[in-house]
């Protein structure tokens, strides 16, 4: 018997622990925002896990060599305090095994009781939790769903190792004043009436422009590729999925939560620079041409920059403000720091992952905390109050938009035809994409109200009937505002 | 080797990983109505963009 009600028999892990195939330890994550630096390990899936010191001493130390004893030997000279053999069978059996770190060791296989498992906090599932072939994974909240890939991962390494050399300080230097200079001139001198008559007089020059805008998306990615490249990490691939309801580009830039802050934010930051380029690109493009879409199209390029800086879904400003802070995925903190700010908890009852922030870090992340949950809660609200009546005129729009193109067809007037069969498609992708979101919602809810009262069938029962009254009172008013008709 | 004091089973017991998520770096492409211009502007979270109301245009990435 181990002390805190653990039990352990200590005859049970008769051969020497080893790593599960594929686990690499990252080291501690640099920079961080936690009291004490957590570490970084990938298990051979690419599933990173921070572990907090004791536990990454131990899988450190695990090597299929060494016995329970001597790693708690080790493990205690480098904590400069005593960590036992039993302790260390605990922390493998109980805290390692279950996250797949180690091989073969099942929780059951160490002689844990059943009660034991549940003694502490373990392993946080980002997001309401997922498991695959009895290993968690991540699944986050507000992330990427449905993805395809565009560039696999090895031409997304590659891409960023050619596109490296952009990120030397001189080479900036010179994207950033020469991109100023013409912002200033676009807005005082040139101005941009001239492209908005061009697209006015020749729709079809949307297509120029959406052409233009996804091409510029996938040199933004590629900024993303190159900054993680030049950091010294390796980016995944390139691709695009649905978030939220949108179509969305992206980059996985796992790797880089292994360099320092700096790195990562150069990282983050890198999309939004190689949009400074695209847009230079497009002003030597204006200068052959003088066609003044090509200005409509920086503009465009610099709000969308704006808009990647928002701090509040998983955009640019998001990365840019977890790294600043040092603490990864900020939405998993949503809730700890609720509850840590409401409750007054002991020290030793508090949820570590808010009780673990530095001051500061912790200062921020309340404060983002305070704005995204309103902000986030006001917008789904809507979007649940309204969907029938958004998907109804986007589902008329790309109605209107096909017999649009069917009648470009019939006049032989393909381009236009197209621009309209574009957006037929985008719009009839936004159905799809509410629904997709709908979907996952009502998922969450269910597996959420199912999981929450673990164990006591009344407060089940009490679940199931006030997400069935919601889920009822949200169709009344539909039906009641005359949403789910005249389609 | 200097050993200061014992680490608690308490203290084993609140060690707590968490899983990342993978980072994804995400450009959205967003729609836009050709008469009311960009609304992402409006649209600050992307949601709006389909809710600001009966006559939605989509026509532009």
């Amino acid at each position: 018997m181990i002390g805190g009600g653990a039990t352990v028999t200590t005859d049970t892990l008769t051969q020497p622990p080893r790593l599960a195939a594929g686990v690499q330890l990252l080291g501690k994550l640099e920079d961080s925002g936690f009291a004490e630096p957590p570490s970084l390990l990938r298990r051979g899936d690419g599933q990173v896990i921070q572990l907090p010191r004791i536990m990454y001493l131990v899988a450190r130390l695990i090597d299929g060599i060494k016995q329970p004893a001597e790693i708690a030997l080790l493990a205690s000279a480098d904590l400069g305090r005593t960590l036992t053999a039993d302790q260390v069978r605990y922390l493998i059996a109980v805290k390692l095994a279950p996250l797949g770190i180690v091989a073969g060791q099942p929780a059951d296989a160490a002689g844990i009781s059943s009660g034991t498992t549940g003694g502490g906090p373990g392993p946080h599932r980002a997001g309401t939790g997922a498991a695959l072939a009895g290993q968690p994974t991540a699944s986050p909240l507000l992330a990427l769903r449905a993805r395809a890939t565009l560039l696999p991962e090895a031409a997304a390494a590659a891409a960023g190792t050619l596109l490296r050399p952009l990120f030397h300080w001189p080479v900036i230097a010179v994207v950033v004043v020469t991109t100023g200079v013409l912002d200033y001139w676009v807005l005082t001198v040139s101005g941009l009436s001239a492209g908005l008559r061009q697209l006015l007089a020749n729709p079809v020059d949307l297509l120029l422009v959406a052409a233009l805008t996804i091409v510029s998306a996938l040199f933004h990615e590629c900024g993303h590729a190159a900054g993680c490249r030049y950091g010294g990490a390796r980016p995944g691939r390139i691709g695009i999925g649905l978030y939220l309801v949108w179509p969305s580009f992206f980059t996985n830039v796992t790797d880089s939560y292994r360099l320092s802050r700096a790195g990562r934010l150069r990282t983050d930051l890198g999309g939004l620079y190689f949009n400074l380029l695209f847009i230079l690109l497009l002003a030597g493009a204006y200068a052959v041409t003088s066609a003044p879409v090509l200005l409509l199209v920086i503009v465009i390029s610099h709000l969308e920059m704006l808009e990647q800086l928002l701090p509040f879904v998983r955009f640019d400003g998001y990365f840019i403000l977890s790294d600043l802070v040092g603490v990864p995925d900020l939405f998993n903190r949503v809730v700890p720091v609720v509850r840590d700010t409401l409750s007054r908890a002991a020290d030793d009852g508090r949820d570590p992952r808010a009780a673990g922030l530095r001051r500061p870090a912790r200062i921020v992340i309340t404060a983002w905390v305070l704005l995204v949950v309103p902000l986030l809660v006001i917008a789904l609200g809507y979007l649940l109050l309204r969907l029938p009546a958004a998907d109804r005129a986007l589902w008329h729009s790309a109605q209107r938009a096909t017999d649009l193109a069917r009648a470009n067809v019939s006049g032989h007037r393909y381009a236009a035809a197209a621009a309209d069969a574009l957006g037929a498609a985008l719009a009839a992708a936004s159905v799809a994409g509410t629904l997709y979101l709908l979907a996952g919602l009502v998922r969450r809810a269910l597996t959420g109200g199912w999981r929450w009262p673990a164990g006591r069938p009344r407060r089940r029962l009490a679940a199931a009937a006030a997400l069935a009254a919601c889920a009822a009172a949200l169709i009344l008013l539909w039906l009641a505002t005359g949403q789910l008709r005249n389609w | 080797m200097s050993v200061e004091s014992s680490v608690s089973m308490r203290e084993l017991e609140l060690e707590s990983a968490e899983l990342l998520p993978n980072r994804e770096t995400l450009y959205v492409a967003k729609c836009y109505s050709p008469w009311g211009g960009p609304t992402q502007a409006a649209g600050a979270i992307g949601l709006v963009n389909i809710l600001s109301g009966d006559n939605i245009n989509v026509f532009v990435i």
